[in-house]
């Protein structure tokens, strides 16, 4: 019996051996769990950064979709203003335009082209009488100034001038003087004659004798110029030349007291403050017709056209004013007088 | 030659039965252990097995709604990115505006100046 009962011990040493072994075998089996202490650590901090910049994210969106739409509202409101201005101007431009055309009463005749508008007006004054055209320029082109067929020295009426050109409007142009060179009479302008920017025969200083014309842009220009940049720097285009100044920034000046006095047809060159041209012609020497006006009345009267700069260009015999073919004013010599320059608006 | 007492040969059956039946006892004591091993091991791995499980599912649950997060967060950007962009040429074009303005101002007031030096028609 002793023998069985140490056979029995020997029999169960393995299995209490696995029993201590397996005593702590679930805290130790703990161990292969998989480290997500330190994992779950990172993740709160990752999920707190997600937060984080989802917040900065939804806040940045926020902005932005505000910042546009205030960039839009703006874009709408200035929009508006543009449109109100553009209007305000068109209906200030056209207020003028009324107040100019209400002073010069029904047009004769009207030529509308892409390139020019033209509106003629009859001017019957007391003792003299004349026409008027006011020009919007739309393009500089349109605007010419001619030297008489054949070139310089030579002389051209104004009738040829316009015919030969196919022109819808032209007017005699800037003063002249004859000179007899190798027993033939030649004929030169005065002053400054510019034509496609380049000046006829150089450039004459004068503080007396002026300049007007157009700049390559269209723009009016007009004065006294005794320097050759003073007028470079405007880039004249096309232009001519003779005296007095009548206007200036719509205020009379002084003339010479012969010219203030005497009453001779009259060709003028002007401004509207609003960029418009005029060209005005008065008759004279004919008092069954027209007996000729003053520079000072005519001054009068160009301020009273509401003109903001007026020039006198040369008149007397050479006043001619022709309109689609037609010469509409009564030339004083009774023919047409052949000129150095004349002025021309091509359809 | 010895002669077989009576009752010797039954003792020796006896002998072979408890011996038998030692060695039965033995081999289920020994199924006994394996068997009681076996599940003690097996449910220990189980727990672990299922505790693992658990923090997985909790995690992958947590980082799906990281990933969501992560797109939205993504898709919020585009369209700041978007609108952004889309502010900067409404900007440009206001700038132009502005600029346009400023120049319809400008020919607005020339045009009021040349107004207050319109004729006056009641002659």
């Amino acid at each position: 019996m002793r023998l069985v009962n140490l056979l029995f011990v020997f029999v169960l040493a393995p299995f209490i051996g696995l029993g201590i072994a397996f005593v702590d075998f679930e805290l130790k089996a703990q161990d292969m769990s998989l480290p997500f202490k330190g994992l779950n650590a990172s993740v709160e901090t990752i999920e707190k950064d997600s937060k984080y910049l989802w917040q900065n994210v939804t806040i940045l969106n926020r902005s932005a979709v505000e910042q546009d739409r205030n960039y839009k509202d703006q874009n709408r409101v200035l929009g508006n203003l543009a449109a109100k201005s553009q209007s305000q101007k068109e209906m200030s431009d056209q207020i003028y335009e009324d107040r100019i055309l209400s002073m010069l009463g029904p047009p004769i005749g009207i030529h509308r082209s892409a390139r020019v508008e033209i509106k003629v007006f009859k001017l019957d004054e007391l003792g003299y009488r004349g026409y008027i055209a006011k020009l919007k320029l739309f393009d500089p082109s349109a605007f010419n100034v001619l030297l008489a067929a054949g070139g310089l020295g030579r002389r051209e009426t104004t009738e040829r001038a316009v015919a030969r050109t196919g022109a819808v409007l032209g007017i005699n142009g800037g003063g002249f003087y004859t000179a007899v060179s190798n027993g033939v009479q030649q004929a030169y302008p005065i002053g400054n004659t510019v034509i496609e920017g380049k000046f006829v025969g150089g450039f004459n200083p004068s503080s007396e004798v002026f300049f007007s014309g157009i700049s390559k842009s269209g723009k009016f220009i007009g004065g006294t110029f005794t320097d050759y940049a003073a007028l470079a720097n405007l880039e004249p285009w096309q232009g001519v030349s003779f005296l007095p100044v009548l206007i200036k920034g719509g205020k009379p000046l002084k003339v010479p007291g012969e010219w203030a006095t005497t009453k001779q047809p009259r060709t003028i060159i002007g401004e509207y403050a609003n960029g418009d041209l005029i060209m005005i012609v008065v008759d004279g020497r004919q008092s069954d017709w027209s007996s000729g006006v003053t520079l000072e009345r005519l001054q009068d009267k160009l301020a009273e056209l509401g003109v903001k700069e007026g020039y006198n260009l040369d008149g007397g015999g050479s006043s001619t004013f022709i309109f689609k073919g037609q010469v509409l004013n009564r030339p004083s010599d009774g023919e047409h007088r052949p000129v150095v320059t004349n002025i021309i608006i091509r359809p | 030659m010895g002669e077989q007492r009576p009752g010797q040969g039954r003792s020796s059956i006896v002998k072979i039965l408890i011996a038998l039946s030692l060695v039965i006892l033995w081999g289920g004591m020994v199924f006994g252990g394996y068997y009681f091993a076996r599940q003690y091991v097996e449910l220990s791995i189980r727990n672990v097995q299922k505790t693992n499980a658990t923090s997985v599912e909790t995690l992958g649950g947590r980082l799906d709604t990281m990933s969501a997060q992560l797109k939205d967060i993504e898709n919020t950007l585009r369209g700041a990115g978007l609108t952004l962009s889309s502010s900067d040429s409404t900007q440009k074009e206001l700038n132009k505006k502005i600029e346009n303005l400023d120049r319809q101002l400008q020919e607005l007031e020339r045009s009021l100046k040349t107004l207050k030096e319109a004729p006056n028609a009641a002659r």
